[in-house]
């Protein structure tokens, strides 16, 4: 993760502040950038597809209908 | 015409409100992070009545120690009255020592009818026996004749791999059983001190003022992940979470209807729809404002014993433990500074720059929302850093020898060469800038307000007419004579406290009343003391 709410993660000193995540949580209004890195090809080979989705499993539908909800994929071309 | 009626109208709320309260901030409380300790708990899961400041009983589920716990933390010692009853809400408080293996032992109280119950621990590697194999982990079931049960409890077991605060919860029918109250915090402490770090029990000794005692530790560690950049001072643990009583009441017309139903029956089951969600309860560790503002393990929430009322020195480092609960987002926010988030459900945040790299790189937040079922440690103090006046009043011309101390600035321009002077971490940059250019003490002019008279200012419960901090500080923002005028505040004492109250609520303002009425909900006053003021976290 580099940069929330426009901002660069990196204090007055100029260090860098980023930091490797498995997730993210946004609120309203909330921004944040963030860099996935799929230059190891060997654990992210083409073709592949990576899930991107939300823990919480009640976002994970459309009304009664389950699969849903805030759920896409990344494609390693 | 129309602005006399606002006015008698405004005035009359203000008579009904003052009563109330004088009742409700009588007694000056604190809070800390209190727990249950052991490596062994034998938990609850029971229903029973909680408390709610409009009057209302809310029915809820929650869980409770089904034996005595092996400790609590702060020890009895120093927080006379700790209990764990057989149901509270949030749910005991597990505080675990790293690397220790852990194992809770889950029995199956709840009603016949309200089906299996269970507890995940995310962020745990943990082993389920027992019970009976449910959709995320082994689930206990219900049991209408105890002594005929075999299997109404579920243990867990798992290793306290790394430190941190997480959440706890039931893992069996979520959408309703957290909404009834079944969840809780599991804090695991680091077991040794990193260098730089003060270990527990010795605190060293701040100013403390003729007749007080120096203040007892109440810490539950010295720092909040194995980090030497992750000391602390003191700490609070707040867990949010918001309640559709709608819910509740259904919950317990089922309940009640099936009552004594055979487990086996195809009819002793719940049907409680949790869609569309009205919560009407905004609380911060299970109580609303100004609940959360009593004690600890106060015997009028016997549900309830967690409180939410944090006080601090100034320059001093504030671990908050927060986590959401509920199912929504609540942006919570602390006035007087920002928050430096260490880590994330027990991920201390470090920089991956270089290889070794120890710096934080956790945000600074100036709200911390929280969000269902996440937890989050972070750093929070005040100093008088950006006032452009002194919070102190100091005064050389002044006869009192506590306006006239000095302030050497450090690196950072805060005075810490003497860590038991009253004014240890002021901002010297405005060392000798009073706030006020007309004064009614005997400070200078030259600050950048004029506040009313404090002779003629109706005081509330939190001011005491004088903006200063420290021993005198009415004197020296009300003259010689001073006494505050006319009633004193109610809850932060201008002879004793002294201290400058700033409101931790959600920032999303309906979440700051009871049941639609303000004030309430999600709303505390944490306070910056005076150095020799002892805060005192027993209660």
């Amino acid at each position: 993760m580099i940069g929330y709410n426009a901002k660069l993660l990196r204090d007055q000193a100029r260090n860098n502040l980023y930091y490797n995540t498995n997730s993210i949580t946004l609120a309203g209004g909330e921004s944040l950038d963030v860099i996935l890195d799929a230059t190891d090809t060997t654990r992210y080979p083409s073709g592949s597809v990576f899930y991107l989705y939300t823990p919480n499993l009640d976002h994970l539908s459309n009304d009664a209908e389950n699969f849903g909800g805030l759920m896409t994929e990344v494609r390693i071309n | 015409m129309r602005t006399m009626k606002m006015n008698t109208t405004f005035s009359k709320s203000r008579l009904l409100l003052v009563p109330v309260l004088v009742m409700l901030f009588a007694a000056t409380v604190y809070a800390s992070a209190p727990g249950i300790t052991g490596t062994t708990f034998n938990l609850t899961a029971r229903d029973a009545f909680i408390s709610q400041p409009d009057g209302a009983s809310v029915y809820s589920w929650g869980y409770g120690c089904s034996s005595a716990p092996s400790g609590f933390n702060p020890p009895a010692t120093l927080m006379p009255g700790a209990t764990c009853p057989t149901m509270q809400v949030p749910g005991p408080t597990l505080i675990v020592m790293e690397g220790q293996t852990v194992t809770v032992n889950l029995t199956n109280n709840l009603p016949t009818s309200a089906g299996n119950t269970s507890i995940l621990f995310p962020g745990f590697n943990v082993t389920a026996t027992g019970g009976v194999v449910g959709l995320l982990t082994h689930e206990a079931l219900p049991c209408p004749t105890p002594t005929a049960c075999t299997t109404n409890t579920v243990s867990y077991t798992f290793v306290a791999s790394s430190p941190g605060t997480r959440a706890y919860y039931s893992g069996s029918q979520g959408d309703l059983q957290v909404e009834m109250g079944l969840y809780g915090a599991i804090i695991v402490v680091p077991t040794a001190v990193p260098t730089g770090c003060t270990a527990v029990g010795s605190i060293p000794a701040h100013y403390v003022a003729p007749g007080n005692s120096a203040e007892a530790d109440y810490r539950l560690a010295a720092s909040a992940y194995d980090n030497p950049r992750s000391c602390y001072d003191r700490e609070y643990l707040f867990q949010f979470s918001e309640m559709d009583p709608g819910i509740h009441k259904n919950a317990l017309a089922q309940v009640t209807a099936r009552t004594g139903c055979a487990a086996t029956s195809p009819t002793c089951h719940l049907d409680v729809p949790t869609e569309p969600y009205h919560p009407a309860y905004f609380m911060i560790n299970g109580r609303s404002m100004p609940d959360d503002m009593d004690p600890n393990y106060a015997r009028e929430y016997p549900h309830q014993p967690y409180n939410g009322n944090p006080h601090m020195h100034p320059g001093e480092q504030v671990l908050l433990r927060i986590i959401g609960q509920g199912r929504w987002q609540h942006p919570f926010h602390e006035h007087g500074n920002h928050v430096r988030i260490l880590g994330r459900d027990g991920n201390l945040i470090l920089s991956s720059t270089t290889a070794g790299e120890v710096n934080l790189a956790g945000p600074l937040l100036f709200t911390t929302t929280t969000t269902p079922g996440l937890a989050m440690d972070g750093i929070f103090y005040w100093t008088g850093k950006g006032l452009n006046w002194d919070p102190y009043g100091h005064n050389p011309a002044s006869s009192d020898s506590t306006a006239k101390l000095p302030c050497t600035p450090d690196a950072n321009g805060y005075n810490t060469a003497a860590t038991t002077a009253l004014n240890y971490y002021e901002w010297c940059q405005d060392h000798n800038k009073p706030l006020e250019a007309a004064p009614f003490g005997d400070v200078a002019g030259g600050g950048p307000a004029t506040l009313p008279d404090p002779n003629i200012l109706a005081n509330g419960a939190w001011f005491g007419g004088s903006p200063y901090l420290g021993p005198n500080a009415t004197v020296r923002a009300v003259g010689p004579t001073g006494t505050t005028p006319p009633s004193g505040t109610i809850a932060n004492s201008p002879t004793g406290e002294a201290g400058f109250a700033f409101m931790w609520h959600s920032h999303n303002e309906r979440e700051i009343t009871t049941n639609n009425i303000f004030p309430g909900g999600m709303l505390m006053m944490m306070l910056v003391d005076s150095r020799e003021f002892q805060i005192d976290e027993s209660n």
